[in-house]
């Protein structure tokens, strides 16, 4: 880690407790002109402040348990066993891990610490990225929530189906045409150097990586989910329902809604189910896209990887769900 | 005495297991998450604390490393929006949220898994689904001057004698999900009545026929405060 060696060698800026504690008290103080001056009564803060407020305190307990999962796989998890998947071909590697995000009950805030993990231990990046697609589409509960929400409509078996297949198809053609190059696609961290050498013991680390994930991932939720609650506060969705009808551009509408709302996969469903003026269809590419690339996930795959990762998940998942939807309509709808 | 990096992580995972350690002790968590999901507040608090003392323990003996402004900012982040918690207590979704949303063109109700078939009373949710909904309002009994009593939030500026809209914001998973559901409501015998969007109302009256639609005919209006609990949801 080139940049690591730097932060050793330059005098890092040291900022004295007093200054921790007057930083405190100005919070505070903060709060209590913020309060005092009426600010919680303005429609367009309070509606911004609570939308924000309410996606992180959603999101962040699942960057803990995604952080604890990577961080297992840090300590606990032997390194011949990644060694033994990193030999594995690229044709049989990449779904494989895809596939595997069946066994990872998080939604999509969580598997992308755990992708980076398993990238960082030796899996293929195509690989890490077709696990951190699929994972918050393939898991079992939100499979399960699907079958639920759409079980009153009586469309449970083809929408989780569909749901199933397409996130799938996203997940291994995105990481098939991302990872090709082999190049690494992680942005470098100054913690992943020093931090191995903080703590004593496998608990010790376990919960040193578990700390560093969690700060890390946490920063880029809260940013995101400022940028989803902004998008939420100006822009009105009901411009969306005009296009309702039209297929191509119904489906086009419900994934730009999927990006604003950035919501949990594990409940998203129940929210897509309700755009009845919409096709079925419609309504399955923006189940597939939320959990793919959202608001609040850009921002997170921004800090995670390199350059034009967000672009190119977009460039690959819309055509691929667009298609899809297209197709279940015609065979289904 | 300085900051080092362990302090910046572990002041940023006590400082979030507090948040949500009062979240749920408080019955806060209701202005923010949804049925479905509250659940991880209390795996939050416990999580989270549980992980400020064990990496400072952990980390006790281990050798120091100043944090670097970088560091700095990302826990200022991480605070932000504990400071937009604290500032914005009490405050919910109103009239600006509900404009914004997806609502009536993009939302039909009925076809959510409400609980309007089985309905032991009759609801925003019930009556917004049944004003379309012919064998609906059959299985629910809602025949015209059949008595309603609801409490919401005026989401549309009433002008004059004319029906303003009383609303209530129903939530699958997290505020962010918020699903507007609205029914009119003709002042009636409360006419006189001033009226402001996000005022909070009691409205008992009678339902009306309205084209395509339930009306409530108000009898007697009175302000309130808001609900501790400002949100329904689909599955109660």
């Amino acid at each position: 880690m080139e940049q690591a060696a730097v932060s050793r060698s330059a005098p890092a800026r040291v900022v004295p407790l007093w200054v921790v504690g007057a930083a405190f008290w100005l919070l505070v103080l903060l709060v209590v002109v913020a309060r005092s001056t009426g600010l919680a009564e303005n429609e367009t803060v309070a509606t911004f402040g609570v939308i924000f407020t309410s996606i992180v305190v959603e999101a962040l307990p699942f960057v803990l348990l995604g952080a604890a999962a990577s961080a297992a796989i840090a300590v606990w998890v032997p390194a011949r066993v990644f060694a033994r998947m990193g030999a594995l071909p690229a044709p049989l590697q990449v779904p494989a891990a895809a596939v595997a995000g069946f066994a990872m009950p998080v939604c999509e805030c969580g598997s992308v610490p755990v992708a980076r993990r398993l990238i960082l231990r030796g899996l293929r990046p195509s690989a890490g990225i077709a696990f951190m697609l699929a994972a918050p589409i393939l898991n079992p509960i939100v499979l399960a929530s699907t079958w639920v929400a759409y079980g009153a409509a009586g469309r449970a078996l083809e929408m989780t189906a569909a749901r199933a297949a397409l996130g799938l198809a996203v997940a291994v053609l995105a990481g098939w045409l991302i990872g090709r190059s082999g190049e690494s696609l992680l942005r470098e961290r100054v913690e992943d150097d020093v931090e191995q050498h903080a703590a004593h013991g496998s608990a010790g680390r376990f919960v040193d990586h578990l700390a560093s994930d969690f700060v890390f991932m946490g920063r880029f939720v809260v940013l995101g989910a400022a940028v989803a609650a902004l998008l939420q506060t100006v822009a009105p969705q009901d411009a969306l329902s005009s296009v309702a009808d039209a297929t191509v551009l119904g489906a086009l509408a419900l994934m730009a809604l999927a990006v604003a709302l950035s919501l949990c996969s594990e409940a998203d469903a129940f929210v897509a189910v309700s755009f009845t003026a919409f096709p079925l269809g419609s309504q399955l590419a923006f189940l597939v896209l939320g959990p793919v690339v959202d608001a609040k996930l850009a921002v997170l795959y921004g800090a995670t990887f390199r350059r034009r990762f967000v672009l190119l998940v977009l460039a690959i998942a819309v055509p691929v769900a667009l298609v899809g939807a297209l197709a279940f309509d015609a065979v289904v709808g | 005495m300085r900051l080092d990096r362990r302090s910046i992580r572990a002041i940023g995972l006590a400082a979030w297991g507090a948040l949500f350690g009062w979240l749920w002790l408080s019955g806060e968590s209701v202005r923010y998450l949804g049925p479905r999901t509250q659940w991880v507040v209390p795996l939050g608090a416990i999580g989270l604390t549980l992980a400020a003392a064990g990496y400072l323990r952990s980390t006790r003996d281990a050798p120091s490393n100043t944090a670097r402004p970088l560091e700095l900012a990302g826990l200022a982040a991480l605070v932000v929006p504990i400071l937009a918690a604290a500032t914005l207590a009490h405050a919910q979704l109103g009239s600006l949220a509900a404009s914004n949303k997806l609502s009536s063109r993009g939302i039909d109700p009925s076809a959510l898994r409400l609980a309007s078939r089985d309905a032991s009373s009759v609801g925003f949710l019930q009556l917004n689904a049944a004003g379309r909904d012919s064998d609906l309002s059959r299985q629910l009994g809602l025949t015209t001057g059949k008595p309603v009593k609801l409490v919401g939030f005026v989401s549309s500026t009433p002008e004059g004698y004319r029906p303003f809209e009383l609303s209530r914001f129903y939530i699958t998973c997290c505020v962010a999900d918020a699903v507007p559901v609205g029914v009119h409501v003709a002042k009636g015998a409360v006419r006189h009545l001033k009226l402001k969007r996000d005022d909070w109302l009691d409205v008992t009256g009678v339902l009306a026929r309205g084209d395509r639609e339930w009306i409530v005919r108000a009898i007697r209006v009175q302000h309130v405060n808001a609900p501790s609990n400002p949100y329904l949801s689909f599955a109660t």
